[in-house]
């Protein structure tokens, strides 16, 4: 029988800090107003002491006041009620003053805990970097000279950076990053422009990893063989192919999905189920070596469809057949374009999707990244309403022009380096909103960058009630997806894509030197 | 300074303005740009606290005329003289 780690486990906690860009705190102010409240006891205290007189006076001398006897003693009661009123002031403003103290506490540790992470962040993007300089680019025949070149940069980025220790790490990392990118300027990039999705950019105007990715990707020449994949369905019962094939950027055969090429599953309820499509998708690509995405649609019983779009993550960690590999990564996080991105908006293309049709799109880390531009994308918004968009170890600081109507919900996890590879913050407001969470249990048991984690932490965000503002997106994407309806019906397109013709070439040229897979 | 009647008053007196003074610091301890639920949490207990210092504040003026009259009465009937213990 098989057993669920998370039930075995002894009921790890996860600890919830929400940046949704309308929650906010200075802790200065709370610093500022632990001080008045402290006055406002000392000035309550000051009150009892004097009642306290006054109470003894009046006691004293009663005698010599028989006429104001009687208002004397009420005098005496109404001052014990007022002592008791005061006491009573003086318990909210205690229990006042404790909360605050506690709010400052919860607020500074999640704030260390932030700048934490993003000061190993700077070190892991640099080493991470470092390590694919020194392992590729010898391979591909880069001059012996260049990799100490850069190691050298990189080794300084680190030393600055360990120097920059009590520099807010936010602002150490950037100008880190920012320094290495210049040191790396000159030598990877001399015309100081990259090619990336939106056309020529000058690297000077680019986020720091975002140039880093690009240049890497133009010193080895690494994406000039893009533009060539196919992408299919087959059919469950003759397993013939749906097939769509793209060369050198045109689409030269295309076949539209019919609905006979789906397979009838259970209804999506909640993004949990979404999160576990994901899980499963991931584990088929693995199982393949073969790009995988799926798209769930869901009829309900009015018969509108949604379309849930879902996307697992790196499954190739060199580069091969499978765009899903660290190449697409690179070009993801440089806005350039990618085989993956091609293949999966081949798919969206071959599906019956109909025009206004409502789409969900989720992803697990390079999965999110293509979630959030799929999101950003014109002609998808153009052409579909998109109403989610759920990214796990996504990172997707890079990505802008995501509509700030469409509920964008990013799960991260602090201890993962992954979403922070961007080196940028997500953009928040609207209704963007990112959840980040801190689970050392979770991340001892399953490992930081597991699906499963992120599962685990996202239904724990709901079941707490982080924040209304989670509760209220999550309530948002399952109303717009239908998945509320008992009697929705559920298929699910599963499209399948793989490098070709033109990427023949490429992969020949990889598998020669070592580095490709088939 | 306890044997003097009229220092009942004095202490009230004293009372009213650490209430007054109190109820100063709460005012300028509103949330301002602290926002989200603990905000909110903080922001209703502070105005409870307001609530009762007010509440403190007519209850030491009604205490205070009761205690002008007692006063009064103890100087009529010759009570040990204003200042007495100084």
């Amino acid at each position: 029988m098989s057993r669920n780690l998370l039930d075995d486990s002894p009921a790890p906690r996860l600890t919830v800090h929400v940046f949704d860009g309308r929650t906010s705190v200075d802790t200065d102010r709370l610093r500022e107003l632990t001080r008045l409240l402290d006055a406002v006891l000392a000035a309550v205290r000051g009150a009892l002491l004097d009642l306290t007189h006054a109470r003894a006076v009046v006691h004293l001398w009663a005698m010599f006041a028989p006429l104001n006897a009687p208002g004397a003693l009420r005098a005496l009661d109404d001052a014990a009620r007022r002592m008791a009123s005061l006491a009573d002031l003086e318990r909210r403003v205690g229990e006042l003053r404790a909360q605050t103290v506690a709010a400052l506490a919860t607020y500074e540790e999640a704030d260390n805990a932030a700048r934490a992470v993003i000061a190993r962040q700077g070190s892991l993007v640099s080493r991470y970097t470092g390590f694919l300089l020194g392992t590729v680019l010898p391979v591909l025949g880069v001059p012996r000279w260049f990799v100490p070149a850069v190691g050298g940069g990189l080794l300084l980025v680190d030393s600055v950076g360990d120097a920059m220790r009590d520099v807010p790490a936010l602002v150490n990392m950037q100008r880190h990053l920012r320094s290495g990118a210049g040191l790396l300027n000159p030598i990877v990039n001399p015309s100081g422009v990259v090619s990336t999705a939106v056309g020529p950019q000058r690297v000077g105007r680019m986020a720091p990893v975002q140039f880093l990715a690009s240049g890497v990707l133009d010193a080895t020449g690494l994406d000039h063989f893009n533009g060539s994949v196919d992408v299919w369905v087959r059919d469950p019962l003759t397993q013939a192919r749906y097939r769509s094939s793209v060369g050198g950027w045109d689409v030269i055969t295309q076949t539209a999905v019919p609905i006979g090429a789906s397979v009838a599953v259970a209804r999506l309820t909640s993004v949990s189920d979404v999160l576990r499509r994901v899980r499963g998708a991931a584990r088929e690509s693995a199982r393949t070596g073969l790009g995988r995405i799926e798209l769930v649609a869901q009829t309900d019983s009015k018969g509108a469809t949604s379309w849930t779009v879902v996307i697992p993550g790196t499954s190739e960690f060199v580069v091969g057949a499978n765009p899903q590999d660290l190449l697409s990564d690179l070009q993801l996080m440089a806005s350039e374009r990618s085989d993956l991105m091609l293949a999966v908006k081949q798919a969206l293309q071959m599906a019956p999707i109909g025009e206004g049709d409502t789409l969900i799109l989720a992803g697990h880390s390079q999965g999110g990244m293509v979630a959030a531009e799929l999101a950003a994308d014109a002609a998808v918004n153009q052409r579909w309403d998109v109403a989610g968009v759920i990214t796990m170890a996504s990172p997707i600081g890079q990505v802008t022009g995501v509509p700030a109507d469409v509920p964008v919900i990013s799960l991260e996890n602090v201890d993962d380096v992954v979403p922070a590879l961007d080196g940028l913050a997500n953009t928040v407001g609207g209704n963007h909103l990112t959840v980040q969470f801190d689970s050392d249990a979770h991340t001892a048991l399953l490992g930081l960058h597991d699906m499963r984690t992120y599962e685990a932490a996202w239904a724990q965000a709901l079941a707490d009630g982080a924040t209304p503002r989670l509760t209220a997106l999550d309530a948002t994407v399952r109303g717009s997806a239908g998945w509320a309806d008992p009697d929705a019906t559920a298929r699910v397109y599963t499209f399948e894509f793989a490098r070709s013709e033109r990427g023949q070439e490429f992969l020949d040229t990889l598998l020669h030197v070592g580095l490709g897979v088939r | 300074m306890i044997l003097d009647a009229s220092s009942a008053l004095a202490a009230v007196g004293a009372a009213q303005r650490d209430v007054e003074l109190a109820l100063e610091r709460l005012h300028a301890a509103d949330a301002a740009t602290w926002t989200g639920p603990a905000a909110a949490a903080y922001t209703e207990c502070r105005d409870a606290a307001v609530v009762t210092a007010h509440a403190v504040e007519r209850e030491l003026r009604v205490a205070r005329e009761q205690l002008r009259a007692f006063v009064a009465e103890c100087d009529i009937w010759g009570a040990v003289p204003r200042g007495y213990a100084g």
